[in-house]
């Protein structure tokens, strides 16, 4: 079904190949997961698979790689996609079209299909990846998981009998990654081909057939689904203090002209703790975050924070620092030097910033520019940045999501250092068992709204 | 507040082609139209699928709000800035800056014409929904590329905005604040670099996407618009009117209504 032959790729600006001397055979109907640390090529291959390299990234191409028996690089990629799905990361930037159907519909439209024959497939596909109900909602009211199932049934629709699937569950909660793989075993067991890169592997074992291992851009490990390393829980979660950084009785929270998002949620953190947050999407964690850090005021009940009753944001900055998902969205300056100094110039404050760095291990990028680092690089800064501030109250959201074991190990070490030397708390928001497990010495449960459990791990 | 309202109501149901004919029919009559009472007519005729639509209060609050501002301007700026003659002066502010009767008067029929105009369109909009309306300016004539483009702009303008507030709430939680225009202007920038940057990224994302499914212009819309018995009917009404109207406005030539209140 699918062949790569010491096949080799370098990409246009790079000078290094991505990967090298690859060979590698799947066969029909089965379901393979390419693994490997961020950078190792396992995405690289996927785009060799569905035909974007050379056609859209071009670059140096070296060896054959079939699918189904045709050359994806010497085949018009409209034909490629008539038999290689490819579902992305990111499920916001694959889906096009406003409303469900339509957007199934997009390929097969793009194929040129009679109408009539689009309609048929894209009902076939809607019901296949049970969305039927949700056919006439818009696009960007679903949830993450089923935007990936949405993106499928588009692939599916188009008559793909190889899918190609890029860390997709890596921004999923645990119940919508555990739906999507359950739909990716029903597609499995109806003989699809599956291609799927992913840094977490838990739940997986079972799945999938066979576990191709990425180093440096070549194959490292081919076999069955390997044993999960345990991850080493993390020494530097220092024991709870006595000081309570975070005080909140009764309290509760809705959005304007929305029903309650949290309701009555009582708790106390205390200084030198890491508690970690779970619980399905939209139930209340980012919002939680937000009343924390004072972006929000509760609508009910009472919230202190290091001494500082019903606080406003105003009083918060630089008592409480909140990381976002996406680092992008919070690196606004020129240099990395810059970026942490920012918040520390804002509020008066001195900072070493040679230290800071040397930490978490920019020092040498100190005068680039933050967007010219990796992803996990960038995630570090951006954390640094909060932690520059020296907050007393360290709030993460989701940090850990995209990241590889190293990547987010690394991160999370850079917060627990920092926040042990201040004294601080740190609580984040995770759907990763791993990282809890690892970092936090409590845990905090959300459900619909409700603090349904407060214990250690 | 202008966005696609759902709704049981006739309009509703409607082809968005024959709610499109609509706002060209009014549009068509708003500038032929020199008599200010039968632009009230217009306004009049323009309201009615209101009536049918109801919005929620908060809607209709902003669209007064909005609506009542731009008569104002309108008129006031007419008030003001009218320069044909006769001129009959109401108020002077300064030299060679006064307020004419005339232009008050022509300030107010323009606003009438504005009215109806914004009146039968935000109908279009709000009854709508957003990939219909693509789907039959499609049908009408507009370049498949181009319905994509727009498409994708609705797509991920929610996204953008709340990208934007995000980015615009980690600068404040890192301290960014201040009044005035230079820290608005810093902040401007502060806001701008990442959200471009973040646009661009996700703009080849997209792309990539979208070459793998197969983008072609020879895009066939599988989605089919049917007009129905009410479609015609309405199309027919508004065909009788718009010659009516043409036919009614006529005798009055290219008379200047401002020079005549």
């Amino acid at each position: 079904m699918i062949e790569l032959r010491a096949v080799s790729y370098v990409y246009p600006t790079a000078t290094r190949p991505t990967l090298s001397d690859v060979d590698l055979a799947v066969g029909e109907g089965e379901w393979l997961l390419l693994a490997g640390p961020s950078g190792c090529g396992k995405s690289t291959l996927l785009y060799l698979l569905n035909g974007l390299i050379p056609h859209v990234v071009g670059g140096d191409l070296r060896g054959e790689v079939r699918v189904n028996g045709f050359s994806p690089a010497q085949t018009p990629l409209a034909e490629v996609s008539r038999q290689v799905g490819t579902v992305f990361q990111n499920p916001e930037v694959q889906l096009f079209m406003l409303r469900v159907a339509d957007d199934v519909a997009f390929g097969c439209e793009n194929l040129g299909l009679p109408p009539v024959e689009t309609l048929r497939r894209v009902e076939r596909a809607l019901a296949q990846l049970s969305l039927e109900c949700l056919k006439d909602h818009e696009v960007f009211r679903l949830s993450g998981g089923q935007k990936q199932r949405l993106a499928i049934a588009g692939a599916l629709a188009m008559g793909c009998r190889v899918l190609l699937l890029d860390e997709p569950t890596s921004d999923l909660d645990t119940a919508s990654r555990a739906e999507l793989l359950a739909v990716l075993r029903e597609l499995h067991r109806a003989g699809h081909t599956i291609v799927m890169t992913e840094h977490r592997l838990d739940g997986l074992q079972g799945l999938v057939d066979r576990v191709v291992t990425l180093a440096g851009g070549r194959i490292a490990t081919d076999g069955p689904f390997p044993q999960i390393p345990g991850v080493v829980p993390a020494d530097q979660a220092p024991g709870p203090g006595v000081e309570a950084i975070v005080e909140a009785e009764q309290v509760a929270f809705a959005y304007p002209g929305h029903a309650p998002v949290l309701h009555d949620i009582s708790f106390r953190l205390y200084a030198g703790e890491v508690v970690g947050l779970t619980g399905c999407n939209g139930v209340g964690k980012t919002t939680l975050l937000r009343l924390l850090c004072g972006l929000l005021q509760p609508s009910r009940g009472r919230l202190t924070i290091a001494g500082r009753k019903q606080p406003s944001l105003r009083e918060l900055v630089g008592v409480a620092g909140l990381l976002f998902q996406n680092p992008d969205e919070q690196l606004f300056t020129d240099s990395v030097v810059a970026e942490v100094e920012f918040g520390p110039k804002n509020l008066g404050r001195t900072l070493e910033v040679a230290p800071l760095l040397n930490r978490i291990g920019l020092f040498q990028h100190r005068d680039d520019h933050p967007r010219s680092l990796s992803r996990g690089q960038r995630q570090r800064l951006a954390a640094a940045a909060v932690l520059a501030t020296r907050p007393q109250l360290v709030l993460l959201d989701e940090p850990t999501t995209g990241l590889d074991q190293a990547a987010w190990t690394a991160l999370m070490q850079t917060v627990m250092e920092q926040a042990r030397e201040a004294g601080a708390c740190v609580l984040f928001s995770t759907h990763h068992d791993e990282v809890l497990e690892a970092f936090a010495n409590r845990r905090l449960r959300l459900a619909e709204g409700r603090l349904i459990d407060d214990r250690l791990p | 507040m202008i966005a696609y309202l759902e709704g049981p109501s006739p309009i509703h149901r409607l082809d968005p082609r024959t709610k499109i004919a609509w706002s060209v029919a009014v549009s068509l009559l708003a500038v032929i139209f020199r008599q200010p009472w039968y632009l009230a007519c217009l306004l009049a005729v323009t309201l009615c699928p209101w009536c049918l639509i109801r919005p929620p209060l908060t809607r209709l609050r902003f669209l007064l709000a909005a609506v009542g501002a731009t008569v104002f301007g309108t008129a006031l700026s007419q008030g003001f800035f009218y320069t044909l003659e006769p001129r009959t002066e109401l108020l002077r502010l300064l030299p060679g800056l006064s307020l004419s009767v005339e232009g008050l008067w022509y300030g107010g029929v323009v606003s009438l014409r504005l009215l109806a105009v914004l009146a039968a369109g935000t109908v279009v909009v709000f009854t709508t929904h957003p990939a219909d309306l693509i789907l039959a300016l499609t049908k009408l004539g507009l370049p498949q590329w181009f319905s994509f483009m727009l498409t994708l702009a609705l797509r991920f303008l929610p996204e953008t905005i709340e990208q934007a507030k995000r980015i615009l709430v980690a600068q404040q939680l890192r301290g960014a604040g201040g009044r005035g225009p230079l820290a608005a202007a810093r902040r401007f920038r502060l806001l701008v670099v990442p959200l471009v940057t973040s646009l661009l990224r996700s703009a080849r994302q997209i792309a990539m996407a979208a070459e793998v499914r197969a983008y072609s212009v020879r895009h066939v819309p599988a989605r089919e618009l049917r007009l129905s018995k009410w479609d015609w009917g309405v199309l027919l009404g508004l065909t009788l009117l718009t010659v009516a109207g043409c036919a009614a406005a006529w005798p009055s030539g290219p008379r200047e209504i401002g020079a005549t209140p």
